[in-house]
């Protein structure tokens, strides 16, 4: 097995790592160290994105970015065996394929502390981390479409952008329906409204944004 | 265009709305081309960790043994080895800063067969006499009972949900916005709580502050609480996210009467060198509380206001039910495991839970409402096998759910 090689753990993909980590059982010792190699070498990238919108859902959970940091590494270790490495990356892409699933897991369990109610350690949320479309097509995340997409939502309110946040956090999270109930009666509380309310501000809010959209292409917004 | 049409658009729309606040740094990147992109931003993280992230600590795992967990025999080897801290064992620090005293953890190690009901528990060490009083002194603690029967009971449905209810997930009669609770709960009965329930414990929420509160002065607030006849009792405002229900509970039990004179709410300075309390008091709330199906459910939302009425910002709490039908108490986890495939009931699930005094560990039902622990209770007694309505007042920790 790859992981019984002496190569130094450094030295090894993250795969590796994870692999060793998976099978705790076997070497503990071994799994010690690639976990230590593995937290260092992604912990200030994790730590960084994190400390990024510190201001807004990590403070609605309750949580700080130091707090999700370590979380997300403990469920990682955890569920080491469910990351699925993929064959024939370049170094860049391999760190990032680790990073987006640790950035899945770190979303998965904010979604869930949102919903303050329930236990985090029985995370359906968590269950559902994988690595399907991690490898989308870059364009995806820089299509015109997006740039626009974030102009317009600088033309909602904090309010429109608030639901439309935590709508977005579910949907990255599985949630692909509509908000679920506690979710939606958690954001009623925090702008002091009700949960029909808070359904007509995320339909509203996502009808600005694609009359926004339209505007702008007609204007030529898209084009520059 | 169809209603199907507009669903598969607006989802769409969706998903390019998530990118783009995964662009502005809103949510963290969770593909390999967000990630590419969020380090040509420069997101990484440059200058000295927080000494919590600068060291990498395994889980204790000579308290807590899981599947897939770490060897609890081996210590890391290297000197370079990093550690950080499980979100449990944090909880368990600051909570002994506060003087919280815990006593030794219960140790499991539940292998990969427990569905299979291959369970290998560690032991605990030198308790005495099993089934005593637990002695905790809280009100309603009474002794656990014994077990009297060896061949399976088979009980029916104790639950509300059988029998009429007005709201959450397990109830299908509920209506609109009580299809679901944030309180958790997943079945509330209809009607007057008063009947349900003569004991309950206050669980804080969610604090959402004004402008009028900056974010760093959260973390060193407390909540405190009473109603007319009680003392004040208080938790962090800002709770660990993993904590328990009974964790971000105020140490205080109340009655529906009690609920009705009046709840109070404090947000207080936890580091207020002043003699005088008042000095400490930021905020209040007060009102009464009437229960009903509605406030068991979704809860009690407190407008905090300072000095001058100005809101402060809106804080969540929520009623908990805190009766547990105890079939059995021992210092031997096997046991219970053992009696705990004895009993087979219909729609409530038996736990492990460890306890802080005599018998360490106990095989119970809850949390409960007080009728419906009543009702367990006697269907356990008719059947042979004695149990015992308590408050919990001693478990600890979250129980360990037996399938």
């Amino acid at each position: 097995m790859s992981h019984e090689r002496s190569e130094p753990h450094e030295d090894r993909p993250d795969a590796e790592l994870l692999e060793l980590v998976a099978g705790a059982d076997r070497d503990p010792a071994k799994a010690r160290e690639a976990q230590a190699v593995f937290y260092a070498r992604h912990v200030r990238y994790l730590y960084g994105v994190l400390l990024r919108h510190k201001k807004s859902l990590l403070t609605h959970a309750g949580l700080g970015a130091e707090d999700l940091v370590q979380e997300t590494f403990h469920r990682a270790f955890e569920r080491a065996r469910t990351f699925e490495r993929a064959e024939g990356l370049d170094v860049d892409r391999e760190r990032a394929r680790t990073r987006a699933w640790l950035g899945r897991i770190a979303t998965n369990l904010l979604t869930d502390h949102l919903h303050k109610t329930r236990e985090v350690s029985a995370s359906h949320y968590l269950e559902r981390v994988g690595c399907e479309g991690i490898d989308e097509e870059p364009e995806s995340t820089r299509s015109p479409q997006v740039r626009l997409l974030s102009d317009g939502l600088e033309t909602l309110t904090e309010r429109e952008r608030d639901v439309l946040r935590v709508s977005a956090l579910h949907y990255r999270a599985g949630d692909h329906q509509r908000l679920p109930n506690d979710v939606s009666a958690e954001l009623a509380g925090r702008w002091n409204t009700t949960n029909e309310n808070i359904r007509a501000i995320r339909v509203r809010a996502m009808k600005k944004l694609k009359e926004f959209v339209i505007s702008q292409r007609a204007a030529g917004g898209e084009a520059s | 265009m169809s209603r199907d049409d507009d669903r598969k658009d607006d989802e769409a729309l969706l998903a390019d709305v998530a990118r783009a606040f995964v662009a502005r740094g809103e949510l963290p990147p969770t593909t390999e081309a967000e990630v590419l992109a969020a380090e040509d931003d420069g997101v990484e993280f440059e200058g000295d960790l927080p000494e919590a992230l600068a060291t990498f600590r395994a889980p204790k795992t000579d308290e807590r043994e899981e599947v897939g967990a770490l060897s609890r025999r081996e210590e890391p080897k290297s000197e370079t080895a990093r550690q950080v801290v499980s979100l449990d064992d944090a909880r368990r620090a600051r909570d002994a800063k506060r003087g919280v005293t815990f006593g030794h953890v219960m140790t499991f190690a539940f292998g990969a067969a427990v569905a299979a009901g291959a369970m290998l528990v560690m032991r605990p060490t030198q308790h005495p006499s099993p089934r005593e009083e637990p002695g905790s002194g809280a009100p309603g603690t009474t002794a656990s009972a014994v077990p009297s029967a060896s061949s399976k009971i088979e009980i029916g449905p104790v639950s509300h949900c059988q029998a009429g209810c007005c709201a959450g997930v397990s109830c299908g009669t509920a209506q609109g916005e009580l299809r679901s609770c944030a309180s958790g709960r997943s079945c509330v009965a209809c009607g007057d709580a008063t009947s349900q329930s003569d004991a309950l414990l206050v669980r804080v929420g969610t604090f959402s502050p004004t402008d009028l509160l900056a974010d760093e002065k959260l973390d060193a607030l407390d909540v405190c609480g009473r109603v007319p006849s009680s003392e004040w009792s208080c938790v962090p405002l800002r709770g660990d996210p993993g904590a328990t229900a009974r964790a971000r509970s105020l140490s205080l039990l109340v009655s529906p009467q009690e609920l009705a004179a009046g709840l109070e709410i404090q947000l207080r300075n936890r580091n207020e060198k002043s003699n005088k309390k008042t000095d400490a008091v930021v905020g209040h709330w007060r009102d009464s509380v009437r229960l009903g199906p509605t406030v068991l459910c979704r809860g009690v939302g407190a407008l905090v206001v300072g000095e001058k009425d100005e809101h402060l910002g809106s804080l969540s709490l929520f009623l908990d039910e805190t009766h547990y039908v105890e079939i059995e108490r021992s210092d031997d986890a096997l046991a219970l495991l053992r009696s705990r495939g004895d009993i087979a009931l219909a729609d409530e699930t038996p736990a492990l839970f460890e306890t802080t005094t005599k018998g360490h560990f106990a095989l119970a039902v809850g949390p409960l409402d007080k009728a419906t622990a009543e009702q367990l209770r006697w269907a356990l007694l008719e059947k042979g096998r004695a149990a015992t309505v308590v408050l919990g007042a001693d478990y600890r920790g979250e129980p360990k759910a037996l399938p």
